[in-house]
């Protein structure tokens, strides 16, 4: 099961219904928070581009059979949203959650807008926009079976997947519906009737994450699982001082042992969030690439440490040096209000404390497969993924069956490589 | 490089590797068994345990050729079809967060019940003081092995 390509889909309506090739019903929804406050138009205008394609970032499917698909576009990273808002939108479909499939959506931004999570906000942002999503699907079908049964629409009502007829004992399947709806024209989502909250059947209910079986039972779910053709093992050994500078590596050491296929140094970058500098090592397994990390760390690495002052360098000057520079958050008024005069009373001029640490992977991995790039060399390849930090957002090359824990990260550093050296 | 014959979930499997290789990356690199997760490396996160004739172990400090002639146990070979208590449990409680480090806890219950199976809080407690959970989700692990306890003994399933 995998997202149909989005294709083209005319910007202009807030919502669009497409015959799928096998027949059947698909909803392109708009979310005017994933694009900007103000919805498709003022995206319309800052794009420039009126008759573009329009960019939906999420789908809801029902086939002719009467499958029902709701696709996921947020990164699920343990906050349980490719259950939630799915379940917004089957609470209004009025479909049994159990029959509904939930599919991640591919990486794509300019399909999906911004594909992140953070700040606790997909829910109380996304979840009106779902609802309506559900219920215009709704209407629609409810819609279709009135005319098939030349009756009012409210001699009509939605449930468990089905159209029934309140005056007879006619009923019709989502499926059976599924191409009628899809012909007909989409209202206007705000125009739809919401269900009542006191009549909800999903929502208030603790509703186990869709992804349980999958789990408990060691299903591919997280990004160190998934396995691309041809695909090598990379580790990077960095620097184990802030503000170290590679002096000197056993490369050719490196690159003599088992399994290994290339090892380089890498700068790392002025960005003192950014990558440290290193070595990087690709090879044709993980524990070859551990293996020859530890070769590295060993001895191999030669270092070359911080002369006195050059941890205030690193610390301090470079922080305020970049920040003066706009390069990081320079100093300045960062808000206004409050009673700064009181609360800073007896401390002449203020405090001007600029300080930096730089971030540390949490305990979990980030891991970004992604394929070689045709006609690319293996080092060239893995060099510039190291350098930019990129390579996840080309994630969306990599067939996969779920993004859990693929989110983005500009770094993919073991944190067993400090403990190692630190030992 | 040696080869090693090992006998994975009831299926015998042929490896090339190095002695040294751990079995977490036998399992996850040769042979594509990607339930058991890699956590720390240094056997102190508990994310790779998997089963050696029963007994659970850290993947991560077992060499391969430790694991040679042992019948070896992975949450893919748990219960056929995720039936095995502790899976249902788990289901039923909506045990996992993120879901990452489940897997060993899931292991660790399942060898934790079978050498005991009606365990106190203190006895789930120390059986599991070897598994982190980040997520801290270590007040519905408790509750789901008390579940698993109760669906085993209901004989609707048995602890491996």
């Amino acid at each position: 099961m995998s997202a149909s390509p989005p294709g083209s889909i005319d910007r202009r309506s807030f919502l669009r219904l497409s015959a799928l090739g096998g027949g059947g019903l698909m909803l392109g929804f708009w979310l005017p928070s994933a694009a900007g406050a103000g919805g498709p138009e003022a995206a319309e205008k800052e794009s420039g581009a009126p008759d573009g394609p329009f960019a939906p970032n999420a789908y809801l499917r029902i086939s002719t059979d009467g499958a029902i698909t709701i696709i996921s576009s947020r990164p699920e990273i343990g906050q349980g949203i490719r259950t939630s808002l799915p379940m917004v939108v089957a609470e209004e479909l009025e479909v049994d959650w159990q029959a509904v499939t939930v599919v991640s959506a591919p990486i794509d931004g300019s399909v999906y807008g911004w594909q992140g999570a953070g700040g606790s906000t997909s829910t109380p942002t996304s979840y009106l926009d779902m609802r309506r999503a559900g219920a215009v699907a709704r209407t629609l079908l409810v819609a279709a079976a009135a005319r098939r049964w030349a009756v009012a629409e409210g001699q009509c009502r939605a449930e468990n997947a089905t159209v029934l007829h309140l005056g007879g004992a006619e009923r019709l399947t989502y499926g059976e519906l599924a191409a009628a709806a899809a012909a007909l024209p989409v209202p206007d989502p705000k125009s739809v009737a919401l269900k009542d909250p006191k009549d909800f059947k999903i929502l208030g209910r603790r509703i186990g994450g869709v992804d349980n079986p999958k789990l408990v039972t060691g299903r591919r779910l997280f990004g160190i699982d998934q396995k691309v053709p041809g695909m090598f093992h990379a580790v990077f050994e960095k620097c184990p001082v802030f503000g170290c500078t590679v002096d000197d590596a056993n490369l050719d050491h490196v690159k003599s042992l088992r399994g290994v296929h290339d090892a380089f140094v890498i700068d790392g970058t002025d960005n003192l969030t950014g990558l440290m500098p290193g070595v990087a090592i690709v090879a044709d397994s993980t524990w070859s690439a551990f293996s020859a990390r530890a070769a590295a760390a060993g001895g191999g690495l030669e270092r070359r440490s911080p002369q006195q002052g050059q941890l205030e360098e690193v610390h301090h000057d470079r922080p305020r040096a970049l920040g003066a520079a706009g390069g990081d958050r320079p100093p300045g008024r960062r808000r206004r209000g409050g009673r700064p005069r009181r609360s800073l009373q007896g401390r002449r001029g203020g405090l001007y404390p600029p300080f930096h640490f730089p971030c540390q992977p949490r305990a979990s991995e980030l891991h970004c497969p992604r394929p070689r790039r045709r006609g690319g060399t293996l080092g060239a390849d893995a060099e510039r993924k190291f350098r930019t930090g990129s390579g996840c957002e080309d994630a969306r090359d990599t067939p996969r069956e779920g993004d859990r824990a693929q989110h983005p990260g500009r770094r993919r550093i073991r944190p067993a490589a400090e403990r190692r050296l630190h030992a | 490089v040696s080869s090693y014959t090992l006998k994975v979930n009831g299926r015998v499997h042929a490896v090339d590797v190095a002695p040294d290789t751990p079995l977490l990356w036998v399992l996850r690199d040769s042979l594509d068994m990607v339930g058991t997760k890699f956590g720390c490396g240094i056997g102190q996160c508990g994310a790779c345990t998997v089963h050696l004739n029963g007994a659970a172990v850290r993947s991560c400090q077992t060499p391969v050729s430790s694991a040679v002639g042992l019948a070896i146990t992975t949450l893919e070979g748990l219960s056929p079809d995720g039936s095995h208590p502790v899976q249902r449990a788990w289901c039923e409680l909506d045990v996992a967060q993120c879901g990452y480090c489940q897997s060993g806890q899931i292991m660790s219950a399942a060898a934790l019940l079978a050498n005991n199976p009606h365990p106190d809080d203190q006895d789930i407690d120390d059986g599991m003081a070897g598994n982190i959970c980040r997520c801290a989700t270590y007040t519905r692990i408790r509750a789901a092995i008390h579940r698993a306890a109760e669906l085993a003994a209901a004989g609707k399933g048995a602890p491996a």
